[in-house]
């Protein structure tokens, strides 16, 4: 019995331990999770354990070392670097690169920006016998990777995989591959055919400010809240506004003159922007900003928003800068930039990351073609576009806005026109009005055409009216020089000029307008309005003088727009 | 002197066995417990019975032991001083009952000599071998819970009836309970867990009722104190007399009553210590970073200088993002609990009561989730007058609980994570769970700020949901009893006045009105919590605040005749009842957005506001009956019949008949058993007691959605503003019940004078108008409606073994163990259908004929050259040429470091069509083992359960190793691919996993086969003889001590469901974790 209850214990128990043994694997899950989690051999270890191992990359271990780049390979980021083998003359030359620029900016110290940061990528990226991709680096470049090679560079040895990444290892330095502003930089070299004149208009639009968002605010001490953790934002108003030359991504051309050219083209806008003295110091100041600024308004170009269908690169029938306005097609635009007179004609690219820079001693860019020689439309009917001449009789003269009868309306600009009479009946009787002429610029001639509009925009009920012819006699006043004001007397630009009133006429009261001041021998006018709201040209229009005007005629004028027309081309001509 | 002694004793044993008798009288009679005793029939032909009776303890013969005919009344004598006996038996008599003092009963079957042999009785502080009666429903009882610190007693149930009742753990919440099931899978959207009668009232489980907070269910059975409970009993045949009620088994729960004619108090206390579930191993903030670096890479950011990447301690948030938090530390910590009980109980001949209190504190591990019990229970018994009978039961519980979200969320765009141990995995290790400020981490105050180290790289992404909440923030914020507060109150008055017309025949009717109160308050705070997108509304809210109110009245009348006789070897009891059941359920729930403030934790000022809610009101009526007959105590029959009514079955429903304009389910069943040993003839040296029986029941399942036969609109919130009404459903009103047949076969056999005994039950049932979804035509506006269609079968079995080891006077052993199986098959589905698919937490469960109803369905992972699942080098994955298709149909090919998965149709082309069968959550076999070992009045009792074969979907796992979120990930996903050449099963880590490298396979597919160590309870009743105290029992216990297995999650014992197709899915609710009980009970 004894046995039997023996053996049955012994039974039990195996059932039990077997039981166990077949569930039972606390192996499972130490396989799965691992003592702790680590990797084995290099993968255990971090990329700037890795690096160090490798005696020749040891000098490239030294600049990074040098340039604070231990602990980001030794974190817990994750990168890709493709370490060059370089000598020790080569790493002591990026380490004094790398402390003579070390105040600055890391993005335009070299030994950062163009070296190290040119080796590293973010992430983990692999390559195997069919790679053929590019890899964008820390610098924001993209550079090619194929099985063998990284930017042309050949791959050496074993790729060395690490708890942050992955190690690879190549012949020599790769080439940084700069973009149009870096390049722009870079040409800044000074003499006639630098770059530096560009190269500083661009940095003075660059732009650090308090990120009051994202930083973190501390106590206020004076007033001012003083900040734990300052995070500023950088950019370039001028690059966010005209295109991103200083980033990679998209594909931009960039054309700026050398200094000699930009020297000569600032001082010939400079002529265009004489602004007056009320604009106290600020004129100057406009002045150089307009001279430059609109220089370089059509220099920028995006080569992947080309508003033609099929743009052709090699062979453009035309090329848009990126201020071009389908609605202003005629400014901005460059027909046949290569043939001859063409904006590109004759030049030859620097190939950059981001596009191509032109760089130009000839400055081909027809003054026609910049936006701020664009016509100035005046809509008489505008309040503020016009206001009454200021004589005893003035009281008696009404400007009545009119809108026109809807099915005439697209005839007339705005659909509306201003309508001016003298309620007076005496001899002195005589529709006039002043019209204001905003943003002219100085130095430049101007045509002057006023658009009368027909009665019969009105109706057919003012056919008897619109069969009265109108004479308009017009003349320009405008400030006559940078201190002074507007002259006495006012220019006489036209006499009794005919309007028909059956049509919209358009009659040009000046044509190539110069101003008649002593002392001033420039084109047009001495003063400039440009950017300005104050008009610092007015042109006044008068009707038929009396209170009985001759058979056939009538008083009244209506006016439906004045056109304020820049003629660079004169000054080409007189040139 | 001697044999003074001997008959004061004598004495003294036969009050003790009428207050057993008493006891067992009071017993359900449905069972097959007390008869009314029998006059002596002077006439009945006897013979004589001799023999002797011994104690195993002494290992001497057992004087004073009462020796009875079992199953007849008025026969009985008492062994001498050498133990022997000699007495006269009716002829007809085949058994004897032998029963001392400390000691269990043991019945003898009487041979044709009427010379038996010796009886070894054994000590009480072992397992009874033999029931009050000859139990040919092989049914299984559970009655000693005297130490249990259980706060539900499906767990118990699941320690101590193995595998009679395969229950599952839903979770390691406080009185969370337990998944159960009996004999196999017999539903399939239906509800497949066992009807539950407490006190002969059936107990709605409310299994298809949801509450606010994910991971929660209200298992109503935790309104029920364990220590209040008498017994349980588990009927797995004869269900056929519970109608359509009795599909899945049934589990009858008897509560407490008085036992004494004198005035007993015992009181109660336990404290106790839970600890921390088993941690998974998490990346810490360092392999964090890396791992959150190298998912960046698929964001699709150009920004190459990162706040939270910065190794400059010089840097502003150096510090807010170079911690190494341990997230578990955060929201777990050790519990506490503390169980206090005090009953009174006593009475006189005219009336006698049953009062318990009780109080159950038990802190959860994981912070906040605090559930607070209080029971109070009156069962008295009256004799009203000579023939009438009452018994007047009350009962109040009162659960109230801290909730909170826990689990991995089925998705992420519904909201923002609020899963308290989610987040406790998944929150990155690098931030602190206190708040930044001036360069320095408080250490006072939580991080209530939005997690923000991704908003750079991110900040572009709208309506993604990667931010994650401050799991303390949401306890500091969250925890409030207007905020996150759950309550359950149950009320329970039940009145059974009996009236005996004689000794044969009594009626009984019992009342019962049982009023359930839910009330649940759900509140998602802002501080801590980020701002989230919400898909159904389209729009990014601040934050939300539920509530839900729920109320169910429940009355049941069950008025039954029963008449039960003996004529000689004949017995004959016949009962015939019906039944009546109303119930009514209202649920109330409110949602709303944007509350402005956490100190304003209210729904009237928010925003998209949505209000829902339901009446329900069902009722079934059930004609039953019962009649019994044995021959002598061999030979057994029983047959059972309920013919049920219920307003949840459609009129035109096709089987039963049609009467009073309702449709019958009829239901019957018989039972046939045969005590072997029993037969005179029957002489097997070795064998002491055998019975087999086996029988056929036929039982229904009615658990039909409640408006599944009707036709109606509901209301919808268009485009989160205007209210309108669409149709809901189109009632099926041929829905009938589902239809099971069961085929059962039993044995219990008890071996080496009962120091052995085995259970045998085997079972094959088929299930037939299985309730399935059936698809509709479009052009309806419905996608579907319920039908009964498919039949599914269960074969099985459940073994057990109860073995006296060592019985010595001091010492006693006891070794025992139960083994369940059972097999599953769909054999048909509606509408020609081969299968079903449905969709569970990423992953897909079909119910395919010819297989288990549950089966995991997804892809296979292959082989690569390397011998691991993940292709090592580019050049392997572009040989095979593995792909997916974009949306505009393009290949996307599968690469280096992506998984290999198995192209089952060779096309290359990684879809639907390679999906296989790759897990099965049942398990090959499942239960329990225990061992009891006493030395005098100190007892060791250990438990063990066990299930092996049954696979898991390990969906937190998925989520914790998908490598696809900025969410913490186990150590595993270091080894994740990343170079060429890595041989890895860990494929890369890609945001939002373009390639469905963590979609539903085999990587998450594992075998949860686990043997653990449930329970040990080591207690000692101290001997007292004082005027004050009568007893004083001393007891510790420690719980889950632990588990082998090698499942890769917390714990291998989880149910996130109650349906069975969410059975085998660990969504990584709170684990069970180990549990340590110091208690004393004082009997005044």
């Amino acid at each position: 019995m004894k046995m039997k209850l023996k053996y049955g214990i012994r039974t039990g128990l195996a059932a039990v331990a077997a039981a166990v043994s077949v569930i039972c694997c606390t192996d499972t899950w130490d396989e799965h999770y691992g003592a702790d989690g680590s990797l084995a051999g290099s993968a255990g270890a971090t990329l700037w354990d890795n690096l160090r191992q490798d005696e020749a990359l040891r000098p490239f271990a030294t600049v990074l070392d040098s340039c604070g780049y231990a602990p980001v390979l030794n974190g817990s980021q994750v990168f890709s670097v493709w370490a060059p083998q370089i000598t020790e003359q080569e790493a002591a030359g990026w380490i004094a690169a790398y402390q003579e620029a070390r105040a600055g900016n890391d993005g335009e110290n070299p030994a950062l920006h163009e070296f190290i940061r040119n080796h590293i990528a973010l992430f983990n990226h692999q390559v195997w016998e069919q790679t053929d991709d590019t890899v964008r680096m820390m610098n924001g470049k993209r550079i090619a990777l194929t099985s063998s090679s990284f930017g042309g560079e050949a791959m050496l040895g074993d790729k060395v995989p690490s708890s942050n990444g992955m190690l690879y290892k190549v012949a020599g330095t790769v080439p940084f591959y700069p973009n149009i502003w870096e390049q722009v930089r870079r040409e800044a070299t000074g003499g006639s055919d630098g770059l530096d004149s560009v190269e500083a208009f661009f940095r003075n639009w660059a732009y650090e400010v308090l990120d009051e968002g994202a930083s973190v605010p501390g106590g206020i001490k004076d007033g001012k809240t003083e900040y734990l953790d300052s995070v500023m934002i950088s950019y370039n108003t001028f690059f966010n506004s005209y295109g991103r030359i200083d980033s990679e991504d998209s594909l931009y051309w960039l054309l700026v003159p050398t200094n000699a050219e930009w020297e000569k083209i600032v001082e010939r806008n400079r002529s265009f922007f004489v602004h007056h003295n009320d604009r106290l110091e600020a004129g100057d100041s406009l002045q150089d900003l307009y001279s430059k600024y609109m220089l370089l308004e059509a220099s920028f170009f995006n080569a992947r928003t080309q508003p033609g269908r099929n743009w052709n690169a090699e062979n453009p029938d035309s090329i848009c800068s990126t201020m071009y306005d389908a609605r202003n097609y005629g400014y901005n635009c460059f027909e046949r930039p290569f043939d001859e007179g063409g904006v590109l004609q004759g030049l030859t690219p620097v190939e950059c990351s981001n596009g191509r820079l032109y760089k130009t001693a000839e400055w081909n860019v027809p003054l026609e073609k910049s936006s701020y020689m664009q016509t100035v439309k005046i809509e008489a009917e505008n309040e503020q576009n016009w206001e009454y001449v200021n004589t005893t009789t003035s009281n008696t003269v009404v400007a009545t806005r009119m809108k026109a009868d809807a099915a005439y309306a697209g005839l007339v600009s705005g659909g509306e026109f201003l309508w001016v009479e003298d309620n007076n009946t005496r001899y002195n009787k005589r529709a006039q009005i002043i019209i204001k002429l905003p943003g002219n610029l100085s130095g430049c001639p101007y045509d002057i055409k006023v658009v009368f509009a027909s009665p019969l925009v009105l109706g057919a009920d003012y056919l008897e009216e619109a069969m009265l012819k109108r004479r308009v006699t017009a003349s320009v006043n405008y400030h006559q020089s940078v201190s002074g004001g507007f002259k006495t007397t006012a220019d006489n630009v036209c006499t009794n000029e005919e309007i028909d009133a059956m049509l919209m006429d358009t009659v040009t009261v000046a044509e190539g307008f110069n101003a008649r001041v002593s002392g001033y021998s420039g084109y047009g006018f001495p003063v400039c309005a440009y950017g300005e709201e104050e008009a610092r040209v007015q042109l006044t229009l008068q009707g038929i003088l009396g209170a009985n005007p001759p058979k056939g005629y009538a008083s009244p004028l209506l006016i439906d727009c004045v056109l304020f027309v820049p003629r660079p081309d004169l000054i080409e001509e007189n040139d | 002197m001697k044999r003074y002694r001997f008959y004061c004793l004598a004495l003294l044993m036969a009050g003790a066995l009428g207050a057993q008798a008493q006891e067992e009288a009071a017993a359900d009679t449905l069972s097959a417990a007390a008869r009314p005793a029998n006059t002596i029939k002077k006439d009945v032909k006897t013979r004589p019975v001799s023999g002797r009776v011994c104690s195993v303890s002494s290992g001497t013969p057992l004087p004073g032991a009462l020796v009875s005919v079992s199953g007849y009344e008025g026969y009985s004598t008492l062994t001498g001083e050498d133990g022997t006996y000699k007495f006269e038996v009716p002829e007809y008599a085949t058994a004897l009952q032998v029963a001392a003092p400390d000691h269990n009963t043991v019945r003898v079957g009487i041979n044709k000599s009427g010379l038996l042999g010796d009886v070894i009785l054994y000590s009480t502080m072992t397992r009874s071998k033999y029931g009050a009666d000859d139990n040919i429903m092989n049914t299984v009882e559970a009655d000693n819970f005297a130490y249990s610190p259980s706060l539900n007693i499906t767990s118990e149930i699941g320690d101590q009836l193995g595998a009679y009742v395969r229950t599952i753990s839903r979770g390691g919440t406080p009185g969370i309970g337990n998944y159960m099931m009996m004999h196999g899978i017999n539903s399939l959207n239906a509800n497949a867990q066992p009807l539950v009668v407490i006190d002969g009232v059936i107990v709605d489980q409310q299994y298809d009722r949801s509450v606010l907070h994910d991971g929660f269910y209200n298992d109503i059975l935790t309104s029920f104190n364990v220590n209040e409970i008498k017994s349980v009993e588990v009927v797995s045949n004869g269900t056929a007399l519970y109608g359509a009620k009795g599909a899945n088994g049934v589990i009858l729960i008897e509560t407490k009553r008085n036992t004494s004619l004198a005035t007993k108090i015992d009181a109660t206390a336990s404290v106790g210590i839970t600890l921390l579930p088993k941690k998974l191993d998490m990346m810490n903030g360092a392999q964090y970073k890396t791992y959150a670096s190298d998912l960046l890479q698929g964001t699709g950011t150009n920004i190459t200088n990162f706040s939270f990447l910065s190794t400059d301690p010089k840097n502003y948030y150096y510090n807010k993002y170079n911690n190494n938090t341990d997230w578990g530390d955060v929201i777990y910590d050790e519990a506490f609990s503390q169980n206090y009980g005090i009953t009174v109980q006593g009475g006189d001949d005219i009336a006698s009561y049953f009062l318990a209190l009780g109080y159950n504190g038990a802190h959860s591990v994981l912070n906040e989730n605090d559930m607070n019990r209080l029971n109070i229970r009156f069962n008295t018994d009256i004799n009203m007058f000579k023939r009438l009978f009452v018994r007047f039961d009350a009962s109040y519980s009162n659960v109230t609980r801290n909730l909170k979200d826990q689990g991995a969320p089925e998705g992420y765009d519904e909201g923002t994570v609020t899963s308290l141990n989610f987040l406790g995995w998944a929150k990155s290790p690098m931030l602190s769970p206190y708040s930044y400020a001036a360069g320095q981490i408080s250490t006072a105050a939580y991080d209530i700020t939005d997690e923000d180290y991704l908003a750079q790289a991110l900040s572009g992404m709208d309506n993604v949901n990667y931010q994650l909440a401050n799991p303390a923030a949401i306890n500091e914020y969250g925890t409030a009893q207007n905020k996150n507060y759950f309550e359950n109150s149950y009320m329970n008055i039940a009145v059974t006045p009996k009236w005996e017309f004689n000794k044969h025949l009594y009626i009984s009717s019992l009342f019962s009105y049982t009023l359930t109160n839910t009330a649940d308050k759900y509140y998602v705070p802002i501080n801590g919590v980020p701002a989230y997108y919400v898909s159904s509304l389209d729009l990014v809210r601040e934050n939300e605040i539920r509530s839900m109110y729920a109320s169910q009245n429940s009355i049941t009348s069950d008025t039954k005749l029963v008449w039960e006789n003996q004529y000689g070897a004949h017995s004959i009891d016949l009962m015939g009842g019906f039944r009546y059941m109303n119930d009514r359920y209202k649920v109330d729930t409110q949602l709303g957005y944007n509350t402005g403030s956490d100190k304003t934790p209210f729904i009237n000022n928010t925003q998209n506001k949505q209000t829902t809610g339901a009446s329900n009101r069902w009722t079934s009526i059930t004609w039953y009956g019962q009649a019994r007959y044995d021959y002598r105590k061999r030979y057994f029959v029983e047959g059972n019949l309920a013919v049920e009514s219920s307003s949840r079955f459609g009129k035109e429903a096709k089987e039963g008949f049609k009467l009073g304009g309702v449709r019958w389910g009829v239901f019957p069943g018989i039972q046939a058993g045969w005590v072997l040993s029993n037969e005179s003839w029957f002489d097997v040296p070795g064998v002491d007691y055998a019975r087999f029986s086996m029988g056929f029941d036929v039982s229904g399942n009615d658990g039909i959605a409640y408006d599944a036969t009707r036709t109606y609109f509901e209301s919808i919130l268009y485009q989160g503003w205007s209210n309108g009404l669409v149709l809901g459903n189109i009632g099926n009103t041929e829905l009938q019940w589902e239809t099971t047949r069961r085929f059962n076969f039993g044995a219990d056999l008890n071996f080496l004078n009962n120091r052995l005994n085995v259970k045998l039950d085997v079972y094959k049932s088929w299930t037939d108008n299985l309730l399935t979804y059936h698809e509709l035509n479009f052009l309806t506006g419905v996608e579907n409606n319920w039908v009964n269609g498919g039949s599914l079968e269960n074969k099985g079995f459940v073994l057990s073994f109860n073995a006296h080891l060592l019985a010595k006077r001091d010492w006693n052993w006891e070794l025992g163990a139960s083994v369940g199986r059972y097999k599953n098959k769909l054999t048909a589905l509606p509408d020609g259908q081969q299968y079903v698919d449905t969709p569970v937490y990423g992953g897909t469960i079909r119910s395919e004929i010819g297989q288990p109803v549950n089966l995991f369905y997804g892809y296979k992972t292959g082989v690569t050259e390397q011998g691991t699942s993940v292709y090592a080098t580019s050049r392997e994955a572009a040989a095979d040429g593995l792909f997916i298709k974009a949306e505009n149909g393009d290949p996307i090919y599968f690469g280096a470091g992506d998984v290999k998965f198995v192209d089952k149709d060779g096309n290359h082309e990684i879809n639907e069509e390679d999906m296989q069968v790759i897990g099965d959550p049942n398990p090959d076999i499942f239960g329990n083992i225990f061992t009891s070992v006493s030395w005098k009045r100190l007892r060791l009792d250990v438990n063990f359960n066990y299930s092996l074969g049954n696979d898991a979907y390990n969906y937190l796992r998925s989520q914790l190793e998908g490598g696809s979120r900025f969410m913490n990930q186990t150590v595993a996903m270091v080894n994740r691919w990343s170079y060429e050449g890595q041989a890895t099963d860990m494929p890369k880590a890609s945001w939002d996993d373009p390639m469905g490298n963590a979609r539903f396979s085999d990587r998450w597919i594992e075998d949860a086969s686990y043997l653990r160590l449930k329970s040990i309870t080591l207690s000692y009743e101290l001997p007292l003889n004082n005027a004050f105290i009568h007893g004083l029992t001393f007891w510790g216990q420690a719980n889950n001590v632990f588990t082998v297995s090698k499942y890769l999650g917390q714990d291998p014992e989880f149910s996130m469901g109650n349906s069975v197709l969410e059975q085998g899915i660990d969504r990584g609710l709170l684990a069970n974790s180990r549990n340590f009980m110091l208690g004393i009970k004082i009997n005044l």
